[in-house]
């Protein structure tokens, strides 16, 4: 009764093979890409230490802008729960700068992860929208937003997937950074193109392909972490 | 799509999905009698409401009490002590903000969204969860692929497809590589609203949807009613959907395969019908306005909410063997008005726009200037492809509600495609104010 049997009835029921399908952007084309439940789970728990560093914990907000047809908000949503914070979700077009002005003024998040350059501009376009975005602590905004933000005041840092790998930004340091357990980049020489190689262990495998997303690879990052780190703009 | 004899129609949880009338009524009786110790003196609006009513948890010892004595709780009044305190949940809370794990909204249609605050269960979010019963009802089995890309406004929808031991596909119908992924993946479920099912209406122009669909064990339709001529489209095309919506924003409601209304979840909540004019309980088969109380949300509940639907319920069990009451929505009721004295409801203006070819999509919105109006202006959306001659079209559509309302419209003719680009929350606003 009351949903806690519900929750016994379905753990009963087999596992899926797959925790699921997403996708990796390639630099020619869109592909797809199966992410197995031991690649869900590296995904959560280095996303969650990456989200500590932001001191996200209990009661904190996190809110996502999303297409509802992405996998990393699912990675960073979970860590977030586990960090003791919740989400919130709004979409990534334009027209959300309603909903999001709802979860600004009533519930403050912590941090804003994925703003697209579409729904930047409409913040943009409000100067009251900006200044309540501009509160927000963390900004964590897709590359073609960053500069957007940037023009109504709002400093925001680049988040992005790379491939079937994400680039989030550390708390501390100056670049965006990739799970190294999991993924290897590399820069083409004079070039800002990136390829991405996935560990053995992972369910979708790549070696050294060049991927839609485009940066430079840093030396490391001045917050000392392991694994690649991206400068995205 | 997949044949029925293939599909079993087993029960996720058939001793709760099949209770007795007599045991669901006792376990109302204990659960609002608990839900009304748990948010007074806690929940500052119910507190406030409750102590203006004179009521105190002790006079709570089950349904009839609840009914007789606890007043209603609206949507103004969320809002109004949300932007008086800013407080979130609109003093419904009863738990801090650390419990929480997911917050998610309304369309916010009719205003500012307001928010639906979940404390997910090992992990998982409540919403989906509910929602389980259903899919598993219409066979959806692990291993299954399911599409989720459709939404992400009540958090993850992936969490739908993986307690089912389904496997997350994340896109949607609008992605451009949908054929690709359905011929690859042969999905069992995928989710469409009332935007999608006018993309599906245009997919259908270059591909056999037919075909493309026949992996599909079912589809879900939720966000607004489907039109007859819309919902005859699905049955030619062999897609069977499992038409879902909100619970009076306290559960999900699901179709089960008798398609004879949807299944809301009394151990979720406990619902009322009550005539619109004097809030007396309407007996089964009657329309009315749904009032609803949460039972399974101890973060903000909501107690007697006038949810503004409305709806006729059954409680007779259903031909599958469920007991829970059933609902069909008949509308909204700031949508009823009144045209030159004649009652005009947007379901009434939808099934004559279905009549002429060029607008049977039911893309359309109906301008308000009041409850009573002299003037009848209607916004329709016409299929761009099919249209050649406007006024021809107009002259139709004039027609078509002339002969359904006896009412002479004023209409303005926009593309559909113009019509659903102007939509700022994923919904088509059925009447909008002038």
């Amino acid at each position: 009764m009351n949903l806690r049997d519900t929750l016994s009835a379905n753990l009963t029921l087999p596992r899926a093979p797959l925790a699921g399908v997403g996708w990796a952007e390639l630099a020619d084309g869109r592909v797809l890409a199966p992410i197995g439940w031991a690649d869900a789970e590296a995904d959560a728990d280095w996303a969650r230490s990456m989200l500590a560093g932001y001191g996200i914990g209990r009661g904190d907000h996190c809110l996502f802008a999303t297409t509802g047809s992405e996998y990393w908000p699912l990675q960073l949503g979970t860590a977030v729960t586990r960090l003791g914070g919740f989400i919130g979700n709004i979409g990534a077009a334009a027209h959300e700068d309603r909903r999001l002005s709802v979860y600004l003024r009533f519930l403050p998040p912590k941090a804003v992860f994925g703003l697209t350059e579409a729904l930047a501009a409409t913040v943009a376009g409000s100067a009251e929208l900006a200044a309540l975005v501009a509160k927000v602590p963390h900004v964590l905004a897709l590359p073609a937003a960053v500069p957007v933000l940037a023009g109504a005041g709002i400093t925001a840092r680049a988040i992005s997937p790379v491939g079937p790998a994400l680039a989030l930004p550390c708390a501390d340091g100056d670049g965006s950074h990739v799970d190294g357990s999991q993924f290897s980049v590399a820069q083409l020489p004079g070039t800002r193109s990136v390829t991405v190689s996935t560990s053995a262990t992972r369910e979708f495998r790549l070696a050294g392909a060049e991927v839609s997303t485009r940066g430079t690879v840093l030396p490391g990052c001045a917050c000392g972490r392991p694994g690649p780190a991206l400068n995205l703009l | 799509m997949a044949s029925a004899t293939a599909r079993s129609s087993s029960m996720l949880e058939p001793a709760v999905e099949c209770m007795p009338r007599a045991e669901l009524n006792a376990y109302h009786d204990d659960k609002l009698a608990e839900l009304s110790g748990l948010a007074y003196g806690r929940a500052p609006l119910l507190t406030r409401l409750w102590d203006e009513a004179g009521v105190r948890p002790a006079d709570i010892n089950g349904r009839a009490d609840f009914s007789a004595r606890v007043p209603f709780l609206t949507k103004d009044m969320i809002r109004d002590y949300r932007s008086a305190y800013c407080a979130p949940f609109g003093g419904l809370e009863c738990r801090a903000l650390s419990a929480l794990d997911g917050v998610f909204t309304s369309s916010g249609t009719t205003g500012d969204a307001t928010f639906f605050a979940e404390e997910w269960r090992d992990g998982w979010s409540p919403h989906w969860l509910g929602a389980t019963r259903a899919l598993y009802g219409a066979g959806i089995r692990a291993g299954d692929y399911m599409l989720v890309g459709s939404s992400g406004m009540r958090g993850p929808q992936a969490h739908l497809a993986q307690l089912l031991g389904a496997i997350p596909i994340f896109m949607g119908l609008t992605d451009p590589q949908f054929l690709e992924v359905v011929e690859r993946y042969r999905p069992a479920f995928m989710t469409l609203v009332g935007f999608t099912a006018v993309e599906l209406l245009e997919l259908s122009k270059s591909v056999d949807v037919k075909q493309v669909f026949s992996c599909f064990k079912v589809i879900g339709f939720a966000g607004e009613p489907l039109g007859v001529a819309m919902r005859e489209r699905f049955t030619a095309w062999d897609i069977e959907l499992l038409t879902w919506s909100t619970a009076g924003d306290v559960a999900l409601c699901f179709e089960c395969l008798e398609h004879d209304g949807m299944h809301m979840w009394e151990d979720t909540g406990f619902f009322e019908v009550l005539d619109v004019e004097t809030g007396a309980p309407v007996e089964d088969g009657g329309v009315g306005e749904l009032i609803s109380t949460s039972l399974c949300n101890p973060i903000a509940p909501l107690a007697r909410y006038r949810t503004e639907d409305l709806v006729r319920v059954t409680r007779e069990p259903c031909a599958c063997g469920r007991t829970h009451m059933r609902q069909w929505p008949l509308g909204r009721l700031g949508d009823l008005m009144v045209v030159r004295g004649v009652s005009v409801t947007p379901s009434e203006v939808w099934r004559a726009l279905e009549t002429v070819p060029e607008t049977s999509a039911g893309v359309f919105q109906i301008v308000k200037t009041g409850t009573r109006m002299e003037r009848l202006k209607i916004r329709v959306g016409y299929d761009a492809d099919q249209a050649t001659d406007l006024a021809g079209l107009r002259a139709r559509v004039g027609a078509a509600i002339w002969a359904r309302l006896a009412i002479e419209a004023d209409l303005e003719l926009v593309t559909t495609g113009e019509l659903l680009a102007s939509s700022t929350t994923g919904k088509i606003q059925r009447v909008v104010k002038a």
